[in-house]
């Protein structure tokens, strides 16, 4: 769907109605899809390429806070020759007196068709134009070039205010000081650095607190988005850290008759905790707004909808600096994840007298397996600690990777790596009695105990 | 606008049992437009059953539960009636404190059991063996994979789990005890009407005063609500072996113990905690909350309450877009590439950080220095139109994208110049450039009058 080309006073802001009109502006190629894509964690939105003038056409998208929409963000063209531009427009400006520099652009840029080589430059200017402020997107890796020097004088006429995102921006702080510097002899401090790779929410945060400041009237609005975005960032990361402690308790709460003769039961067990992982990582992808296709592009370690590296795999492991010692099953390989318990073995530890007088209906189904499991001296086939332990560990990695994830971001979510990993201190307490309670597994789950184990894991997580 | 009660909670829940793991098909999603996520997520749910007739489904475990909630309390009416029968039936003679025992005594202790859970939080205490003995519904209804099933499951685990489920059992607990203990009074206070009976009692290890003190301490709040009590004489008088022939008084007396010691002891305190657990599950109900953090809801929350709009293209591009070399041309003239003759002088064009200008092999005599802005393009131009019939390299560095600004500068100075080279440099530490990237070379040097031949590729410093 297209529109005609937008005029001051009659154009695509005024339709947004009191919400900020932000015009994304820069270089082509800075990364201003980008910017607007990990704002709104949405990878659908633009087109991005490795090649400049990807975007054409000035798009506009608006952003809610529940339900109202607060900010419209336009995706502009990137300048491409704001050397020449402004050359052409000091000429044009001759030829008109006593105009204003914003009155001379948008005469430049409504005339656009005697300036055809512009073209794309007259777009950014009728939409900078009607904008109420402008973030100027910056590749902090480019030199500091007359160009982009251009570019702000161009901008500067537009008599809007400018704040310049610093993009691009980790392990270059060398780089990021020199621009700093630049943007300060344009009197341009109220400056932000937001990473559309390095994704996080306070950089977000950050640039509303700027809007803020620099736009005193939308002050409230801005607060309430702010606040939103706060709440549903937050609910997102609860509602994964949830998730994975569904897959922890699914998987510590699991237990089976050991099947000594066919040994099936260690490759259903098997089965069982890979089909867990591989539903929460698709649960993780949905909650984060990464589709399987996302995950190709963004090569994710995932292949099919399953992870690269089999979670019984002892390349795993040696990737997470675990050993498999504490793998109990005798003749099991190395990893198999296998622990045995003993029948009855945890009968009596999560028993409490209360229960046992006023639910011995329930006490005795709880436990009749556990009873039955005694009298034939069979054994339990359990998912072992490091298991558990390795699914914590690739879970949280994941998790703190795809918080801090920009939707723009092109490389490889690397989910290999153990540093920085410990062990909660009372992990080994609550997976044992996670044990202790087969009867979690499946449906919902209540509880003191229950209530009390799922908050320290997800607070562990969400640390 | 319909308020998120418990029950409309319940009916969302419902449908997400249905809707695992397949959802329902929609028609229509702007019916639930508007209002909070909560408003939104209620329209919705009321939305599918209407579309996919789901009334009948939903509403089974309700009917269900219903039934069977007359059924056990018509079973605890029949048991109390039958108790109270039981312990009069056959005899004109009855033992005072055995009918108490029978009749309020176990529901003393039952009810001492359910305070204690209550201070101590022991769900087992709280609501007994009866909700324990129903634990199993959530697993057996889950085996079923059909609609019904799935609605079923998740209403019995809105009702009957955490605090809307402690209360709920409560409250049932002590509904079961009040018919029990109605129709054991009914039935006693008709036989008592109806026939005439004497009242005894007897120890073998308390006292004869204990049981004075007893039916005196018992008395004191029936004679509070006007019920008769008998006096110590006449406690005395009632002992099994004493020999006294009782009164009418005497009777009556006794009588009356006995009514008002199970209406006081009996119905009374169950009647007041089944209206405490009513009132607690009102409260419970009214803080029974969804779990937001689902990924089913958090889904929901996305598609229903979207944190942006649709994006819509306000100023078009109606430029068709500029044609551009493909990687089999670019293969073609990469093959063909010459050399940049000994004599030619040097520019650089933005190079940027990772290059030192000059390069290792352009002597200070063929360094004409390197473009950075307007200013350096001019002196440079300048320079190389000075020189006449100058042959001149520009160097780029490839991985950059070519645009318009660098097309004409690399055009402003092969303008300038007789013959122009387009060297690409790639510093080492880069990623390696793309065809794509080379073919936007390619084609920026025809731009640029720059024969393909001219374009040479070289690694920077």
């Amino acid at each position: 769907m297209t529109a005609p080309r937008p005029q001051i006073g009659n154009t695509a802001g005024a339709s947004a109605g009191k919400s900020l009109r932000v015009a994304i502006v820069g270089h082509t190629n800075t990364g201003k899809t980008s910017l607007i894509r990990t704002l709104l964690r949405d990878e659908g939105f633009g087109e991005i390429e490795d090649e400049s003038g990807t975007t054409r056409s000035v798009e506009k998208v608006g952003v809610y806070a529940a339900g109202q929409e607060v900010l419209a963000l336009y995706d502009t063209p990137g300048f491409e020759d704001s050397s020449a531009l402004l050359l052409a427009l000091e000429a044009f400006g001759e030829t008109l007196s006593d105009v204003a520099p914003s009155e001379i652009l948008h005469e430049f840029a409504t005339q656009v068709d005697e300036h055809c080589e512009f073209d794309q430059e007259c777009k950014i200017l009728l939409q900078a134009l009607n904008s109420d402020v402008l973030l100027y997107i910056i590749d902090v890796r480019e030199p500091l070039l007359g160009k982009y020097r251009d570019e702000v004088s161009v901008l500067s006429k537009c008599a809007k205010p400018i704040i310049p995102v610093f993009n691009f921006i980790a392990n270059n702080e060398e780089a990021l000081a020199r621009w700093r510097g630049q943007m300060a002899e344009f009197n341009l401090f109220a400056a932000l650095e937001f990473d559309t790779v390095a994704f996080d929410f306070e950089s977000e945060k950050r640039l509303y607190q700027k809007l803020q400041s620099l736009l005193e009237p939308h002050y409230e609005a801005l607060q309430s988005l702010i606040d939103y975005r706060q709440e549903i960032w937050e609910s997102l990361s609860r509602a994964a850290a949830q998730r994975i402690f569904e897959l922890l308790k699914e998987v510590a709460c699991y237990r089976r008759v050991m099947d000594a003769e066919s040994g099936n039961s260690v490759q259903e067990m098997q089965h069982f905790v890979r089909k867990a992982e591989q539903s929460t990582l698709k649960d993780l992808l949905a909650i984060f707004s990464f589709s399987q296709v996302d995950v190709q592009l963004q090569q994710l370690p995932v292949q099919d909808g399953h992870w690269e590296l089999d979670i019984f795999s002892p390349a795993t492991l040696k990737a997470f600096g675990l050993n498999t010692g504490s793998s109990a099953l005798t003749g099991a390989a190395a990893g198999a994840g296998v622990d045995l318990m003993v029948g009855g073995l945890s009968l009596g530890t999560a028993t409490v007298a209360g229960a046992v007088i006023g639910a011995g209906v329930a006490t005795a189904r709880r436990y009749k397996q556990e009873l039955k499991a005694v009298w034939n001296r069979s054994k339990w086939l359990c998912v072992d600690d490091t298991t558990i332990t390795l699914l914590y560990f690739r879970q949280s990695e994941l998790l703190h990777k795809l918080a801090r994830r920009g939707h723009a971001a092109q490389g490889n979510v690397s989910i290999d790596d153990s540093a920085g990993h410990s062990i909660p201190k009372d992990w080994t307490k609550i997976i044992a009695q996670l044990r202790q309670h087969p009867e979690w597994q499946g449906g919902r789950s209540s509880g003191e105990a229950y209530e009390r184990i799922k908050s320290s894991v997800v607070s562990w997580l969400m640390d | 606008m319909t308020s998120f009660s418990f029950d409309n909670k319940v009916l969302v829940e419902q449908i997400r049992g249905i809707e695992s793991p397949q959802a329902l098909t929609t028609d229509s999603i702007d019916t639930v437009s508007g209002g909070d996520f909560d408003g939104r997520l209620l329209r919705r749910a009321q939305y599918l059953i209407r579309q996919h007739s789901l009334q009948d489904t939903l509403s089974h475990a309700a009917r269900i539960w219903g039934y069977s909630n007359i059924l056990t309390t018509l079973l605890a009416v029949i048991i109390g009636a039958l108790a109270s029968l039981s312990a009069v039936s056959g005899v004109s003679t009855l033992n005072i404190y055995w009918i108490l025992l029978v009749l309020v005594g176990f529901n003393l202790l039952s009810m001492g059991l359910w305070l204690v859970g209550v201070c101590i939080g022991a769900e087992g205490l709280t609501s007994g063996v009866f909700s324990k003995a129903t634990a199993w519904v959530p697993a057996l209804l889950g085996k079923t994979d059909t609609s019904k099933g799935k609605a079923d499951r998740a209403w019995v685990e809105c009702y009957f789990t955490g605090a809307v489920g402690k209360w709920r059992f409560s409250q049932m607990t002590q509904q079961l005890w009040l018919a029990y203990l109605s129709a054991g009074l009914g039935v006693l206070v008709a036989v008592l009407i109806t026939r005439q009976f004497d009242f005894v009692w007897g120890t073998t290890l308390l006292s004869d005063e204990a049981f004075v003190q007893l039916t005196s301490i018992l008395g004191q709040p029936l004679q509070s609500l006007g019920f008769a009590a008998p006096s110590a004489q006449q406690v005395m008088e009632t002992r099994i072996g004493a020999g006294y022939q009782l009164g009418a008084e005497h009777r009556y007396n006794w009588a009356q113990f006995l009514i008002g010691a199970l209406l006081v002891f009996g119905i009374i305190p169950r009647l007041i905690l089944w209206l405490i657990s009513r009132a607690l599950l009102g409260v419970a109900k009214s803080q029974f909350v969804l779990d937001n953090y689902l990924p089913y809801y958090i889904h929901l929350r996305q598609a229903l309450m979207p944190t942006h709009g649709r994006s819509e293209i306000v100023d078009a591009d109606t430029k068709s877009p500029e044609a551009k070399s493909s990687e089999a041309t670019i293969v073609q003239e990469r093959a063909e590439a010459g050399q940049v003759p000994p004599t030619a002088l040097w520019v650089a064009v933005e190079l940027g950080n990772a290059v030192t200008w000059p390069l290792p092999y352009v002597g200070p005599e063929h360094n004409l220095g390197q473009v950075v802005d307007r200013a350096s393009l001019d002196a440079i131009g300048q320079k190389i139109q000075a020189s006449k019939g100058a042959e001149v390299a520009v160097v780029v560095t490839a991985s950059r994208p070519p645009d318009r600004g660098l097309k004409r500068t690399i055009l402003s100075l092969s303008t300038a110049a007789e013959h122009t080279w387009l060297v690409l440099i790639h510093t080492a530490g880069e990623p390696p450039v793309s065809d794509l990237r080379l073919a936007a070379w390619y084609h920026l040097a025809r731009e640029c009058k720059v024969p393909a031949e001219h374009v040479i590729r070289r690694a920077g410093s």
